[in-house]
């Protein structure tokens, strides 16, 4: 009598009455982990959902006093068992405590939980069984596997067929034939068979059943997109789903992905209602906003969505931080996923430190994700570009002009001052900053910041990351992905592991250039030549050859260097982007691609109107021929260092770079005059010249 | 480089054109202490290199830098590389110079050069006064040769970031006011010193990673079927039912059960299907229930198929004694369900070494009749292909060629063949 009455104040919210119920009937029964399993429970929830935690603690300890009554029951043959305790089924309190860990976002726990019941689901209830599954396939959506959300969909709907099948032989007496050939359209029973006379752990209607069926198939169809699954499939999963606003969502998600943008914004605008299960929508509307700006590559709209996204997601958060953060509260907090999007956003408009903060603060959620070590790496070192930038601009504002520092004396006496480079200057006066390899990686006192030194570990994590994920996964053969990649036959999975190599060669790639700038060519050298023995995507194999022959130069190996800079010149052009299949990302018809702002080769002004494209090619052309006439002038060969540097002045002509080569080589050659020419004809002011 | 107080005191050491060139090296010496030594001489060097110093204090200035180093080997001397580069590069300097640097350089030593002052050392070479031949150059370089290596690279290419413009005295400086020349000269100072201009290699930044669209999340909103923590409605549920079968259970493990109470079993393992996973059979209970219960047992395992449970009991089924009741188990299993092919190879296996290996020769003969049966029948209904087993069950056939059952199962085996 007391368990209907409870169960019945539970249903209805008022927990107090519930856990009075409840107390009463601890009395009668002694011990019975259900009675204290549902105390718990009302507790939790009296208290507002406050305090995961100590529920989590009691669940804990329930489950195990279950299995050690289990296993003491094999134990002891033909003994007389305790009645409460030998009906023991741990599978709902299991299952709840999956559930308070996938609201403390604490997936990986959540899954390794799941997956361990999904893989001995048979004993568990169906009722229960359908939630576990649907839990479970929410966790595997998150962490983009659609795979195993597949395998879990697939034996779903098995399992719902059966259990509706039964039902219309039993009844209805509809032979085996007639259900085949209603098999379109299944009529929906209200109400599950009548299996038994026991009391499932749960309820849930077929309706629900359904409806989260479709609404996960829906789902899943648009995260694997790329394998082709028609639009049509997707659509008939997204209208089988009812229509309130996830249905919406997800149907303004299909139109983002087929990039129908003006459609999507259609109909976000049209989702959002008040009175949603999810407080949150606001919030959801602006980030997705800016999720469909940001691939129309309008990223500095994309952040003024994302940061009016945050201030919702802040707002609502901070309401309800008042009076103590409920664990609901907490689930619906997208502070992480948002700020990530909008770190995004900052790095490609050109605002890296604002972008590393943003990336850091995402940390929280995605820690395990190399690609956000690896933004934050490139947050570090474009920050550090700027810096050099600044810095430079303020010593040429200074200076007479890009090409001469100052000038001495007057009359006959009069010399011109070459600016000389910073760097040296600073290793002359000792401030050299210390050998990276002195830093102990675990180091985590020192405060983040956008720095090359923090930015190096960041990148050493996100190699760290990529090794030990690509170590655990089966078709790993970079080259083989690859190929399939550009047939169009990569499967989601394949699509994730392609995209590990590609992350993990391009933090090698930032390791290099980050070692080049801190003086440690041993460590250049050795990133950059553990990218040329691995597979290394073409886009940036003149990368990989323009640092290797750096790093040679500097130590004193220029003969070498030669070598990898012609080989560079060979492969053409230096990518400023490098997608995610690790090819030179493509120019899509009426898209803009993704412009790198921190690349001096990207703005190079390109003769004749030339597209971006060109311009690049243009740039990186020069950067070599540049280059290959340094190291000549190191080889001793002036002669053909000579040549190089007019190939470069032809391609462009105000490379300062070049010009200097220009200066030395001509007073190397005794040459003064001609060298005083060059260095007169670049003498309009800095300022004035940008 | 130098302070002014250091400068204006190398001046006058360099402006005393009368006294010895020997003279002046020791003025120099008792001037500067030791430790000053090499920059001032490399301030000299830069003097000479940049032409900034009269023809008169160059000699001095030479004869003093060869003269700081002069007790170390030429590949140790410092500016041995500056002197033989200097006097390389004369051509059309004055011939004093010219003869000054052959004699600071040669072999045979300086002899008499260092009692002579600047001023004679001028009137003797004239312009057109006798050119001293050359020192070997080639030997003095490979001197220093090798600790040259050791120089970086880009450090030994590297030149005089000056270079002279020269400008006729009354034209005014264009673009220059005068803050900015007194701030270019504050930074002349601490430019200028020992940093040369060299050319700089290129370091274009590497590429950013593209993004693609699924880089950035898109969130959809937690569903209606938003996960909550659940009540357990099973709590206080009458389950005398599930009670009274584990009970009965329990009994089938110890001994046979009356038919009743079979039927009963049954009929709720029917009636719930989750109930055959909490009715307190497990694995290792499996053998009991087949030897006390084999119907039950029968209809048990076949609704545990599907279970992930169910190798473990096939694996307890294979492993236990082989009886009537065992193999009645496995042979209706057989005809009920597809049964792994090994566990099928297995258990035959099993059988024959059973038979081979029991003792008792009245029961072993009963035991063979039970195996030739089973395999008779196993197949006839094909649940094996006895291509398979083939030389297993004809030696096991030949062994016991006496019963007459096996015999039967010889000939079954030849028709077959």
């Amino acid at each position: 009598m007391e368990g209907a009455a409870a169960a019945g104040a539970f249903a209805e919210g008022s927990y107090a009455r519930a856990r009075e119920l409840l107390n009463v009937l601890r009395k009668q029964r002694e011990n019975d982990p259900k009675v204290l399993h549902n105390i718990a429970i009302t507790e939790y929830l009296e208290g507002g959902g406050k305090e995961p935690r100590k529920l989590l603690s009691v669940l804990e300890k329930l489950k195990q006093g279950l299995e050690d009554a289990k296993s003491e029951a094999e134990s002891v043959e033909g003994a007389s068992l305790n009645d409460a305790l030998s009906d023991a089924d741990s599978s709902l309190t299991a299952y709840n405590t999956a559930v308070l860990q996938y609201q403390l976002k604490q997936y990986a726990l959540c899954r390794t939980l799941l997956e361990d019941m999904f893989s001995n689901i048979e004993p568990i209830d169906e009722l229960l069984a359908f939630k576990v599954c649907f839990l479970l396939l929410d966790v595997y959506l998150l962490q983009r596997q659609p795979d195993k959300a597949a395998e879990v969909l697939s034996y779903l709907e098995r399992s719902y067929a059966a259990l509706t099948k039964s039902d219309g032989n039993k009844e209805n007496g509809v032979s085996d034939v007639a259900d085949a050939e209603g098999k379109g359209a299944p009529a929906m029973p209200g109400e599950w068979p009548k299996k038994s006379a026991r009391r499932p752990p749960t309820e849930i209607t077929p309706e629900e059943v359904r409806a989260a069926l479709n609404l996960y198939k829906a789902k899943l169809s648009l995260m694997s997109r790329s394998t082709k699954s028609s639009k049509r499939e997707i659509k008939t999963a997204l209208n089988a789903c009812t229509q309130n606003t996830t249905g919406l969502f997800l149907k303004s998600n299909l139109e983002y992905l087929r990039q129908n943008f003006r459609k999507a914004i259609k109909l976000l605008n049209n989702s959002c209602q008040k009175g949603e299960r999810d407080a949150n929508v606001a919030a959801l509307y602006f980030n997705n906003m800016g999720c469909i700006h940001h691939c129309m590559r309008r990223h500095s709209a994309a952040a003024f969505y994302f940061h009016r996204a945050l201030l919702e997601n802040h707002t609502l958060y901070n309401k309800a931080a008042a009076g103590g953060i409920t664990l609901s509260t907490f689930s619906c907090d997208r502070r992480c996923e948002i700020e990530y999007n909008r770190a995004l956003q900052l790095l490609f408009s050109g605002r890296p430190a604002q972008a590393f903060s943003g990336f850091h603060a995402a940390l929280l959620l995605f820690h395990r994700q190399p690609r956000v070590w690896l933004r934050l790496g490139e947050a570090c070192v474009a920050q550090h570009i700027r810096k050099q930038e600044e810095e430079q601009l303020a010593k040429q504002r200074a200076q007479l002009s890009p090409l001469v520092s100052t000038a001495a004396g007057t009359g006959e006496k009069r010399r011109l001052v070459i600016p000389l480079d910073t760097d040296a200057l600073a290793t002359f006066s000792g401030a050299e900053a210390p050998p990276v390899d002195e830093v102990p990686i675990s180091e985590v006192a020192e405060p983040a910041a956008p720095t090359l030194a923090f930015g190096v570990k960041c990148l050493r994590n996100a190699l760290q990351l990529c090794e030990s994920q690509l170590g655990s996964v089966s078709s790993t053969d970079y080259a083989a992905l690859q190929a399939s990649a550009s047939q169009g036959t990569l499967s989601p999975s394949e699509e994730f592991t392609l995209q590990l190599h590609v992350i993990l060669r391009l933090s090698l790639l930032q390791l290099a250039w980050c070692a080049l700038e801190q003086d440690d060519y041993v460590q250049a050298l050795h990133c950059s030549s553990q990218l040329l023995t691995d597979d290394c995507p073409a886009s940036l194999k003149v990368h990989v050859h323009l640092y290797t022959a750096d790093a040679l130069c500097h130590l004193n190996r220029s003969s070498e260097a030669l070598d990898h800079l012609n080989r560079a010149l060979q492969l053409g052009e230096v990518a400023t982007v490098v997608s995610c299949s690790g090819e030179a990302s493509a120019q899509e018809a009426d898209l803009e691609p993704v412009r790198n702002p921190y690349s001096p080769i990207s703005a190079t002004r390109a003769p004749h109107h030339a597209t971006p494209r060109a311009a690049s090619s243009v740039g990186s052309r020069s950067v070599l021929y540049g280059n290959l006439a340094t190291v000549h002038v190191l080889r001793n060969d002036l002669e053909a260092a000579t040549k190089y540097v007019h190939q470069a002045l032809a391609l462009q002509p105000d490379s300062r770079q070049a010009l200097l080569c220009l200066v030395y080589l001509e007073l190397k050659a005794g040459n003064t005059e001609r060298a005083v020419a060059v260095l007169r004809k670049h003498r309009a002011p800095a300022a004035t010249k940008s | 480089m130098l302070t002014q107080k250091e400068t204006i005191a190398l001046l006058d050491i360099l402006a005393n054109e009368d006294k010895s060139l020997e003279a002046a090296a020791a003025t120099f010496q008792r001037t500067f202490v030791r430790a000053d030594h090499f920059r001032v001489a490399a301030a000299m060097c830069i003097m000479i290199d940049d032409n900034l110093m009269p023809a008169m204090h160059r000699c001095v200035a030479l004869f003093i830098i060869y003269e700081l180093y002069k007790n170390e080997p030429p590949g140790i001397h410092p500016f041995m590389p500056f002197l033989v580069d200097l006097l390389q590069a004369q051509n059309g300097s004055p011939r004093h110079e010219h003869n000054l640097l052959c004699m600071l350089l040669s072999p045979s030593g300086t002899k008499d050069l260092p009692k002579k002052t600047p001023a004679e050392l001028v009137a003797v070479w004239k312009s057109d006064g006798e050119l001293l031949p050359a020192p070997p150059l080639a030997a003095l370089r490979g001197a220093y040769a090798e600790r040259d290596a050791q120089v970086p690279e880009f450090e030994r290419v590297g030149i005089s970031p000056l270079v002279a413009d020269p400008q006729p005295l009354d034209l005014p400086q264009p673009n220059m006011s005068s803050a900015e020349a007194s701030g270019g000269l504050g930074r002349l100072e601490q430019e200028l010193g020992l940093l040369r201009f060299e050319p700089q290699l290129l370091r274009p930044p590497p590429p950013l990673l593209d993004s693609r669209d699924d880089e950035v999340y898109w969130l959809n909103p937690h569903t209606e079927s938003s996960f909550e923590v659940l009540w357990d409605h099973s709590m206080c549920a009458d389950n005398a039912k599930g009670a009274e079968v584990r009970e009965l259970m329990c009994k089938a493990f110890r001994g046979p059960l009356v038919p009743g109470q079979q039927q009963q079993v049954l009929a709720e393992l029917e009636s719930d299907a989750k109930l055959v996973y909490h009715c307190g059979l497990t694995p290792k209970r499996l053998p009991d229930l087949v030897e006390n219960n084999p119907i039950i047992a029968i209809e048990v395992l076949l609704k545990l198929m599907c279970s992930s449970q169910i190798t473990d009991y096939f694996s307890v089924l294979v492993n236990m004694d082989i009886s009537l009741h065992s193999m009645e188990v496995v042979n209706r299993l057989t005809t009920a369900v597809d049964l792994p092919t090994e566990f099928v190879h297995l258990y035959i296996s099993n059988c024959i070494t059973s038979c081979e290996n029991i003792k008792d020769r009245f029961m072993q003969n009963r035991l063979v009749r039970l195996v030739c049966v089973f395999l008779q029948s196993l197949i006839r209904n094909k649940i094996i292909n006895v291509q398979d087993l083939f030389i297993e069950v004809q030696a096991f056939c030949i062994e016991f060629s006496h019963i007459r059952e096996a015999a039967g199962l010889f000939r079954l085996l030849k028709t077959l063949e």
